[in-house]
C-alpha cells in the first residue's frame, strides 16, 4: 500500500509518497525518508528509492520519499544548470527544507527520529542534517556520496585544477589542453567515466598508480567540500549509524576512500558501514546493483534499528491528507 | 499558500494503481490534454522539463493529466510483466479520467518519445481531437534498441555490467525468457516481443482530425517523418530526457508551437519546418 502526502513547510507545497508498515512486521519507533537523487524524482533512477521504500515497509519502517521544491512533483525555482543545482546541495541548500519535512513526518507519524539518506544529493543534504540535529536523524545512509565541490567551484576556490584552467585560458588548442591538463579529466578518466577511458582496452596503463599519484592519501584534497566533511567527522565520531555504498572503482569510491583515509585517521568508526559495489555505474542502474543496495539498506536498518515485537500503534487521523486515495500494491 | 491548482492521485487499473498528477486549467478552459511520457531513464531525466511544459499549458487554460504507467516511477506493478499493449492501456485508462473531468472541451493527447508511440495507437481507436508527438521512435524495437544501443555503450566505456556484449547477446538472453537489466529495470520476453511489429501509427493521409510530428533536432523538411505533417525545432542538446547539463534549456519555441497546437490555434495549420 502506498498513500500520497501533502507537506507545507517553509513556504513550499511538497508532495510524497508513504509507504505505511506492515502490520505483521516488529514494530519500529524510527521512519526512513528518501531524499531526491539529484535533479531526479523521488521514485529514483530506476526505481531504487521506490523498491527500497517498498522492501523496509514490509519490514516495519514507515518510509517516505518526498520531492524536494522545484523536483519532481513539488513546485519551487530550480536554477537553469545542472551543475548550479550540484553547487547548491554542496553548500546545503535544503537542508533547511529537509529539517522542516523530518519534522513534520515525525509530528505526523508520532516517530522518535528518522533514518535519512538516498542517492549522491540525497546523501549530501542528509549528512548536514544528520549533523545538525542528531536528536531528529538517528542513522544515515549515503549511496555513492560526494565529498568533493563542483568542478567550477573547485576552481574558485584555488582548488587543484586552478593553474591549469588559468593556462588553459591562454592555449588555442583548448579543447585539447583541456582534456590532458584537467584534474578532473584524468580523474573521470581514471575511474572509467569518460569517454577517454576506452584507451584502457588499447593501451597498457599504470591505472591505479596515476591515481595514487594524483592522490595525496594522506591530506584532504583542495577539492574537498569541507564543510561537509567536517559534518562527516562529527557524525562518524558521534557513533551515529552509517551505511555508505559506493561503486567500486568510480570517481566517488576513489574520493571516499581518500576521506576516510585523511578525515577519519584518528577516529574510531565502530558505527560505520561500507560496502563497494562491484560493476556498477553511479546512479545503480547496471551490475545489479539496485537490487543489491535494497538488501544491504533492509539489512543494515533492520540491525541497527530492531523493532519491538508488538504490532504498530495506529497511525494518527491527521497523518494522511484528506481525500488521499489509497492503493493496494 | 496558493490555491491548489495541481493534484496528484491514483487511479485503479486491474489490481495495480496508476499515478497521475492533474494540472488544473489556471485560465478559462480551452482544451484537454493527456501527456504521455518517456520511459526508464528518459522518464527521470525529463522530468523537470515535463513538469514544466504541464504547468505552461495549464497556465494557459490547458487541463493537463499526466501519469506513470505501470511498473515505473510513482504507479505500482511489475515492470517486468509489462509490455507496450499495457501501457497504451493504461493511457487509455488516464483518457477517460481526463474526459469525465474536462467535459466540453477538445481532447488531446500528446506524447514524447515512447509515449508518442503509445499515443499515436490511442488516437488511432479512441474519441480524441487531435495527436501531438515529441521526437517519436519509428517503432517499438527501434526504441528499445536504441535503449540497448545506450547500455551496451555505457557498460563498455565504464567497464560495468559484467562481461561485455553486445545487443545481439542482450536480444538472445530476452528471446530465451531471461531477463535483461537495462537502466535498472528488468526487460522480460513479453517486453521485448511485444515491440515486434509496434511500429509507429502514422495516422492516416485522409485523417481528418488534426495531429503533428514535432523533430527536436532542426532536421530538414526533406527529413520530416510526415511531410506536411511534421515541424522542425531544434531543441538544446543533448536533449533534455538523456543527461543534459541543462535543468531548463531553453524551449519557447516548441512550448509556443505546442501550445498553438493544443489549444487550436495552430491546429488547422499546415506544419511548417
Amino acid at each position: 500500500m502506498r498513500e500520497l502526502i501533502q507537506l507545507e513547510v517553509k513556504g513550499h507545497r511538497l508532495w510524497g509518497t508513504f509507504h505505511p508498515p506492515s502490520s505483521s512486521a516488529p514494530r519500529r519507533s524510527v521512519g526512513v525518508l528518501f531524499l531526491n537523487p539529484g535533479h531526479v524524482p523521488r521514485s529514483g533512477h530506476g526505481g531504487l528509492s521506490v523498491q527500497a521504500a517498498d522492501r523496509l515497509s514490509a519490514e516495519g519502517f514507515p518510509c517516505f520519499r518526498v520531492d524536494l521544491p522545484g523536483l519532481g512533483d513539488s513546485d519551487g525555482p530550480l536554477p537553469e544548470m545542472t551543475s548550479e543545482l550540484y553547487q547548491l546541495v554542496c553548500k546545503g541548500g535544503f537542508v533547511d527544507v529537509a529539517s522542516a519535512v523530518r519534522e513534520e513526518l515525525q509530528r505526523r507519524y508520532g516517530l522518535e527520529g528518522m533514518l535519512m539518506g538516498g542517492l549522491c544529493g540525497a546523501a549530501t543534504t542528509a549528512l548536514y542534517l544528520a549533523d545538525r540535529e542528531p536528536e531528529g536523524v538517528h542513522g544515515l545512509f549515503m549511496f555513492e556520496p560526494e565529498f568533493y565541490l563542483s568542478e567550477q567551484e573547485a576552481a574558485a576556490v584555488g582548488g587543484e585544477g586552478t593553474a591549469v584552467e588559468a593556462e588553459h585560458s591562454r592555449l588555442s588548442l583548448k579543447r585539447v589542453t583541456s582534456k590532458l591538463f584537467s584534474y578532473w579529466g584524468w580523474m573521470r578518466m581514471l575511474t572509467r567515466e569518460n569517454e577517454y577511458a576506452r584507451l584502457f582496452k588499447y593501451v597498457p596503463f599504470p591505472r591505479q598508480r596515476l591515481l595514487d599519484l594524483l592522490m595525496d592519501w594522506d591530506s584532504l584534497p583542495a577539492v574537498a567540500n569541507v564543510p561537509l566533511v567536517r559534518a562527516w567527522q562529527r557524525v562518524v565520531e558521534r557513533g551515529m549509524p552509517v551505511l555508505v555504498l559506493t561503486a567500486e572503482g568510480k570517481l566517488r569510491d576513489v574520493f571516499f576512500d581518500r576521506i576516510h583515509r585523511s578525515a577519519l585517521a584518528d577516529l574510531p568508526h565502530p558505527n560505520l558501514s561500507r560496502i563497494r559495489l562491484k560493476g556498477t555505474n553511479h546512479i545503480f542502474t547496471t551490475g545489479g546493483a539496485i537490487e543489491a543496495s535494497v538488501d544491504h539498506l533492509s539489512q543494515w536498518a533492520s540491525e541497527r534499528f530492531p523493532g519491538a515485537n508488538t504490532t504498530h500503534l495506529p497511525v494518527p487521523p491527521d497523518a494522511v491528507r484528506p481525500g488521499v486515495e489509497r492503493v493496494v500494491s | 499558500m496558493p490555491a491548489l491548482t495541481e493534484s496528484p492521485g491514483y487511479l485503479s487499473q486491474g489490481e495495480d494503481s496508476l499515478y497521475f498528477v492533474h494540472h488544473r486549467a489556471l485560465t478559462e478552459r480551452r482544451a484537454a490534454v493527456l501527456l504521455a511520457g518517456p520511459l526508464g531513464l528518459e522518464r527521470a531525466h525529463g522530468y523537470v522539463v515535463w513538469v514544466r511544459w504541464a504547468r505552461f499549458l495549464a497556465a494557459r487554460g490547458v487541463e493537463v493529466l499526466r501519469l506513470d504507467y505501470r511498473g515505473s516511477g510513482e504507479s505500482t506493478g511489475r515492470f517486468d510483466e509489462m509490455t507496450f499493449p499495457r501501457w497504451e492501456e493504461d493511457l487509455r485508462t488516464g483518457l477517460e479520467h481526463l474526459r469525465r473531468a474536462s467535459p466540453g472541451v477538445p481532447l488531446m493527447v500528446h506524447g514524447l518519445r515512447l509515449g508518442a508511440l503509445l499515443a499515436a495507437r490511442v488516437f488511432r481507436t479512441e474519441r480524441v481531437d487531435g495527436l501531438l508527438m515529441w521526437e517519436p521512435p519509428e517503432s517499438g524495437r527501434a526504441h528499445l534498441m536504441e535503449v540497448l544501443r545506450r547500455k551496451v555503450a555505457a557498460d563498455n566505456l565504464e567497464g560495468t555490467g559484467g562481461e561485455a556484449r553486445s545487443r545481439e547477446d542482450y536480444v538472445t538472453e530476452l528471446e530465451a525468457g531471461r531477463h535483461v537489466e537495462v537502466e535498472g529495470l528488468p526487460w522480460s520476453r513479453g517486453l521485448w516481443r511485444s515491440s515486434e511489429g509496434y511500429g509507429l501509427a502514422v495516422p492516416e493521409k485522409d485523417e481528418a482530425r488534426p495531429w503533428r510530428v514535432v523533430h527536436l533536432d532542426g532536421r530538414p523538411a526533406e527529413r520530416h517523418l510526415a511531410p506536411g505533417k511534421s515541424r522542425s525545432v531544434r531543441a538544446p542538446r543533448p536533449f533534455f530526457w538523456t543527461t543534459s547539463n541543462r535543468l531548463l534549456p531553453e524551449l519557447a519555441e516548441l512550448y509556443e508551437d505546442g501550445l498553438g497546437f493544443i489549444s487550436g490555434t495552430g491546429a488547422g495549420q499546415e506544419a511548417r519546418s
